[in-house]
């Protein structure tokens, strides 16, 4: 049987006082994992330490079996390709230099390079600013730069940390519709990000991490009952809402109301599908003007799952 | 050549070229020339500018230019790339690290010979073509001898830098601690300590390479009385670079990249 793309064990690393990542033991396999969790959660972290970039203080990390903290670990970068959190670096160079010059690193001849180049940008939708040096380009061209370096070689392991962090909303498309794309084809995807709704929009299987702790690993579905299971608050602005709110409180369906002077009504529920049905009989009719719900954020989620830890 | 030691060869080269560093690199290079344009335009004696050449210009490219243009050229080689956290992009790659660490070592140090070529050179040639002080070929051979040294200078200095620049952040402190103190310092201060030097094998090149008679070698700095034969030096200053590079990889295979 084939080796995880990522398994890791007690996987511990400190910054001197601080505590980067603490303990994580988790495996990997196929598909797109997203990487969730506020900044500073540690997700750079477990990317520098999956790569070899830094050494855990204890523990350990192997990619496709090969641990990471060993010098030999470089023969594994064949099949992975990692897009650092971090801004590009290579200012004065032009986007296919750049490309180029990490194609020959990875062994390719000057002119196999040239096409890996190509290739990578014509993937990223870019092949009209290869010319262009990378202190030329907006951060969300940069980081489709990032990206295409990480895809030069087809890897099995893409490592993606904040990959849409500055990119406009055609890029975000296209880059999620890639990941989705290279996790469906059977390889693997690590993607970093502190916005539930990017993940959600690559992946159902996440990995949470707060404060280099392994706080929830599994389906986000399954995370996500947990959130549904508190109660939500939804705002609502319009007429005869008094009489709509006092309806769902009898039946159950909202467990609170506020009304507010202005005229606006806070439900307060536990079974917001229900609800939301139920609202959108009642306001067929133009009675609600407008509609806010509070969103399930990262902070709600993390606010709940610590909660629960506890 | 393996193109990942070709890749950072070019990448590091380009760099370094392009850089406003450079033209400062080479502006130092070129100071000790203006004494010698200053001597042609009003010096009274026309026979005297070979000797400045060699009793002038050859101890200040040794003592001053060879470790600031190092410095200079050589310290960001690898050391801007970790202060930036970029080099996560070339360690993240099927190549062994001591391989683009090869190819930036080499990239910079070509750079830098570019720097030292034109110290050697550019006074020699003004001597050779405005002043009668000595025949061209005596020029042209002292000029060789120069950068000869300074050539073999570069190499040990410039891996010194490279080894500081994956060692530690502070590698400008280190290196001015290593090539100005133990260099140009200890190198010049009389008695044994010297010998420890590489500053002292370079002299040991200068003065048999570019031709120079006994004590009269420097008017500047102390005279290196006995000096080291050129094979030893040739010796001494070959094993520093060679494993000044080995530490320099052993380094990168240790050293987080944050």
């Amino acid at each position: 049987m084939s080796a995880p793309a990522i398994r890791c064990d007690g996987l511990c690393r400190w910054y001197g006082e601080v505590q980067g990542l603490s303990g994580i033991t988790l495996e990997i396999g196929a598909g797109v994992a997203g990487l969730l969790g506020p900044n500073g959660s540690g997700k750079s972290t477990f990317m520098r330490l999956a790569t070899g970039l830094i050494s855990p203080n204890r523990g350990w990390v192997e990619v496709f079996g090969k641990r990471m903290d060993r010098p030999d670990r470089y023969e594994v970068f064949r099949r992975v390709g990692y897009a650092v959190g971090e801004d590009t670096h290579f200012e004065s160079e032009r986007a296919v230099d750049f490309l180029r010059m990490l194609a020959m690193l990875g062994g390719a001849g000057s002119e196999q390079a040239k096409d890996l180049a190509d290739r990578a940008l014509d993937r990223v939708v870019l092949t009209d600013r290869a010319d262009t040096k990378l202190s030329g380009m907006s951060k969300g061209m940069r980081q489709r730069v990032k990206l295409a370096q990480a895809l030069l070689f087809e890897p099995e392991l893409l490592l993606l940390d904040e990959p849409l962090n500055g990119m406009d909303p055609v890029s975000r498309r296209s880059t999620l519709d890639l990941v989705r794309a290279w996790g469906a084809s059977g390889r693997t995807v690590v993607f970093a990000s502190h916005v539930l709704h990017e993940v959600e929009a690559v992946t159902e299987r996440v990995v949470l991490l707060h404060h280099g702790r392994l706080l929830a690993e599994g389906l986000l579905a399954e995370i996500r009952e947990l959130v549904d299971l508190r109660p939500r608050r939804v705002r609502l602005e319009g007429v005869g809402l008094a009489a709509m709110a006092a309806a769902a409180l009898a039946e159950g369906i909202a467990s609170g109301v506020t009304t507010h002077p202005s005229g606006a009504v806070h439900l307060e529920t536990r079974q917001l599908p229900a609800l939301l049905e139920r609202l959108a009989t009642s306001g067929a009719s133009g009675a609600i003007h407008s509609m806010e719900i509070d969103d399930a954020d990262l902070e709600t989620l993390f606010a709940l799952l610590l909660e629960e830890s506890v | 050549m393996n193109p990942a030691i070709r890749a950072m060869l070019s990448y590091s080269l380009r760099r370094r070229v392009g850089g406003v560093r450079f033209l400062g690199a080479l502006a130092i290079a070129l100071l000790p020339t203006l004494n010698l344009v200053l001597d042609v335009a009003f010096g009274d004696d026309p026979t005297r500018q070979f000797d400045l050449y060699l009793k002038y210009i050859v101890p200040i490219c040794l003592y001053f230019v060879t470790p600031f243009v190092t410095m200079m050229t050589m310290l960001p080689v690898i050391g801007e790339l970790y202060e930036k956290g970029a080099v996560g992009y070339i360690y993240t790659r099927p190549a062994p690290r001591w391989m683009p660490i090869f190819g930036l070592y080499l990239g910079g140090v070509s750079a830098t010979l570019l720097v030292f070529f034109a110290a050697a050179f550019v006074p020699a040639a003004f001597g050779a073509i405005v002043t009668d002080a000595a025949p061209p070929g005596r020029w042209l051979s002292a000029a060789f001898g120069l950068f000869g040294t300074l050539a073999l200078g570069g190499l040990a200095y410039g891996a010194i830098c490279v080894f500081l620049g994956v060692w530690t952040r502070r590698a400008i402190l280190w290196a001015a601690a290593l090539l100005i103190g133990w260099g140009v310092l200890v190198g010049s201060s009389p008695g044994s300590l010297r010998e420890t030097s590489l500053h002292y094998y370079l002299f040991g090149l200068a003065r048999s390479w570019c031709g120079v008679a006994g004590d009269t070698f420097s008017g500047i700095f102390p005279p290196v009385v006995d000096p080291p034969t050129p094979l030893l030096s040739i010796v001494v200053l070959v094993v520093a670079t060679v494993t000044f590079l080995l530490l320099a990889a052993r380094c990168a295979e240790r050293r987080d990249v944050m």
